[in-house]
């Protein structure tokens, strides 16, 4: 397969993918550009593969999904020697149903940081999560089934950072939060995005307006999803310039 | 029931107590041969749990959907949990006579019997570890897959240490399940009252022993009642023991901070 020269540096380049659920077209994006660094957000319908999208795109999709099409992380297109590492957050806070520790050391073991090491690494994801001062000392033996769900998604994302990820994948992290914390989720995603690509699934257009630098707003056609417009947020959100996502917009903005 | 079990340490404890006084008056009765028949029986049914597990674990795991196989090998998995199922567990000792005893050739010995009781363990098993891995294998197994946690590592290292209390019970339930089944047994592991020296020795097991003593051997009631007592006795403390350890150990850990060194400065 001939590798499409890049348009971006760095970062990952999506061209000509297409994903198929049960050998059917669910997702087509004929070119998305995910910069190095910055948040982009991914809008659209219910149902047009949006978390199907993210799935693929870490690697942790189920037998049925399978796709075609290339994907080129920093120059390289993926392939088994992939060398881009992927963290997820779910729309529902998924962790281990044991203790804060036990779930931030899965991450820490896996990429093999010495032990003596394993303590600093927790207390400072846990300090950029803002859970350091709300747990104290208690967070080593604190059962993640006790958090609250603000804390729990804080969590997520805190072992999300251990796995040391070029690219974070949150899949709607907020939707199930009240505002307050949906508040330091968005700050936390924002402080991020300054370091770390993040790609940021949401309903909210006024969150990808808040903390989003990219968006990419996804429209049905014949079925499947695809992907209409993405460029600068302001642009996307304010002068769309495809009719779909103008339609799309227009409806969820009123 | 709240109160029973909330207090089970205690109904344990007082029973157990009762079975030791009990013994230590004369009232509880067992003779020197009993010994092989304890070994036997500990022999014959922990090993066949320890090989029925890890087989009956990894096909609950395809049937829970942890491991990506082909459709034709789920069904495979299925149809054979269904047919061992379905078969009464004197029909296993049966096949287990015929296949082990005879054409195997390993005559009537502990290796027939743990064979023939990891037959009847086997879909029971299989049951039970689905019931435990069923919820499990969606949310957890895609979390496990973004954090480079493969299936196996999924089965054999995270399900075990989040869900131990579980899988020690259920290990359990299949030990007490062999203790029990003495029908399957009773054709393949012969009825030598000798201490077994190698798997390939007779042995008689406790419940056919306990059947002997009472219908064959004069005067062996007040011995038969004495080993059915100890075996309803020792059941109860098997099953709940290990879901009391564990809330013993997770109430102690949650008491105990990891590293002690900071709360100390």
């Amino acid at each position: 397969m001939k590798i499409v020269p890049l348009t971006i540096s760095k970062g990952i380049e999506i061209r000509n993918f297409e994903i198929y659920i049960d050998a059917r077209k669910r997702v087509a994006i004929d070119h998305l550009a995910i910069p190095e660094r910055g948040v982009i957000a991914v809008l659209g319908a219910s149902g047009c593969g949006k978390s199907t999208f993210l799935r693929v795109l870490a690697n942790i999709h189920g037998p049925t999904i399978t796709y075609n099409g290339q994907i080129v992380e920093h120059g390289h297109l993926r392939g088994d020697t992939a060398h881009l590492k992927y963290a997820m957050v779910w729309q529902v806070p998924t962790v281990f149903p044991c203790g804060i520790y036990d779930n931030l050391k899965i991450p820490l073991r896996k990429r093999k940081v010495p032990r003596h090491e394993w303590q600093a690494a927790m207390k400072e994801v846990l300090e950029r999560t803002g859970l350091a001062p709300e747990l104290g000392s208690a967070w080593r033996w604190t059962n993640s089934t006790k958090l609250s769900g603000g804390q729990r998604q804080r969590l997520c994302i805190a072992v999300g950072l251990l796995m040391d990820s070029d690219v974070l994948l949150l899949d709607e992290p907020t939707s199930a939060l009240d505002p307050i914390a949906t508040e330091k989720v968005e700050q936390i995603i924002l402080d991020l995005g300054r370091e770390r690509s993040v790609v940021l699934v949401t309903h909210s257009i006024g969150q990808a307006r808040r903390i989003s630098n990219v968006a990419a707003v996804f429209c049905m056609k014949d079925g499947y999803g695809y992907l209409c417009e993405n460029g600068p947020t302001a642009r996307v959100l304010y002068e769309p310039v495809a009719e779909a996502s103008r339609r799309f917009l227009r409806m969820e903005i009123g | 029931m709240k109160l029973l079990s909330r207090h089970i340490f205690i109904v344990l404890y007082a029973l157990l107590t009762i079975s030791l006084v009990l013994t230590f008056t004369g009232k509880l009765v067992f003779s020197r041969t009993t010994a092989g028949v304890f070994v036997g029986t500990l022999i014959a049914t922990v090993g066949a749990t320890i090989v029925a597990t890890v087989p009956a674990y990894l096909l609950a795991g395809i049937l829970a959907g942890v491991f990506r196989v082909p459709a034709w090998v789920e069904r495979f998995a299925l149809m054979i949990c269904y047919v061992l199922a379905g078969m009464p567990s004197i029909i296993l000792g049966v096949i287990g006579f015929i296949v082990f005893c005879h054409w195997l050739g390993f005559g009537w010995s502990l290796l027939s019997a743990i064979l023939t009781l990891v037959l009847v363990l086997f879909p029971n098993l299989i049951a039970a570890f689905v019931q435990l891995l069923k919820p499990i294998s969606g949310r957890y197994q895609e979390l496990a897959r973004s954090l480079s946690i493969g299936p196996l590592e999924f089965m054999f290292r995270s399900v075990p240490r989040y869900k131990a209390a579980e899988m020690g019970e259920l290990l359990i339930f299949g030990w007490t399940r062999a203790l029990g089944d003495t029908a399957a047994v009773m054709l393949t592991c012969g009825t030598l009252l000798d201490m077994p020296k190698s798997v390939f020795d007779s042995v008689r097991l406790l419940n056919y022993h306990i059947y002997l003593l009472a219908m064959e051997v004069p005067g062996g009631m007040r011995e038969a009642r004495s080993l059915s007592f100890l075996v309803i006795v020792g059941l109860f403390v098997l099953l709940f023991a290990p879901r009391l350890i564990f809330n013993l150990w997770t109430s102690a850990r949650q008491r105990v901070p990891f590293n002690t060194e900071e709360v100390n400065a």
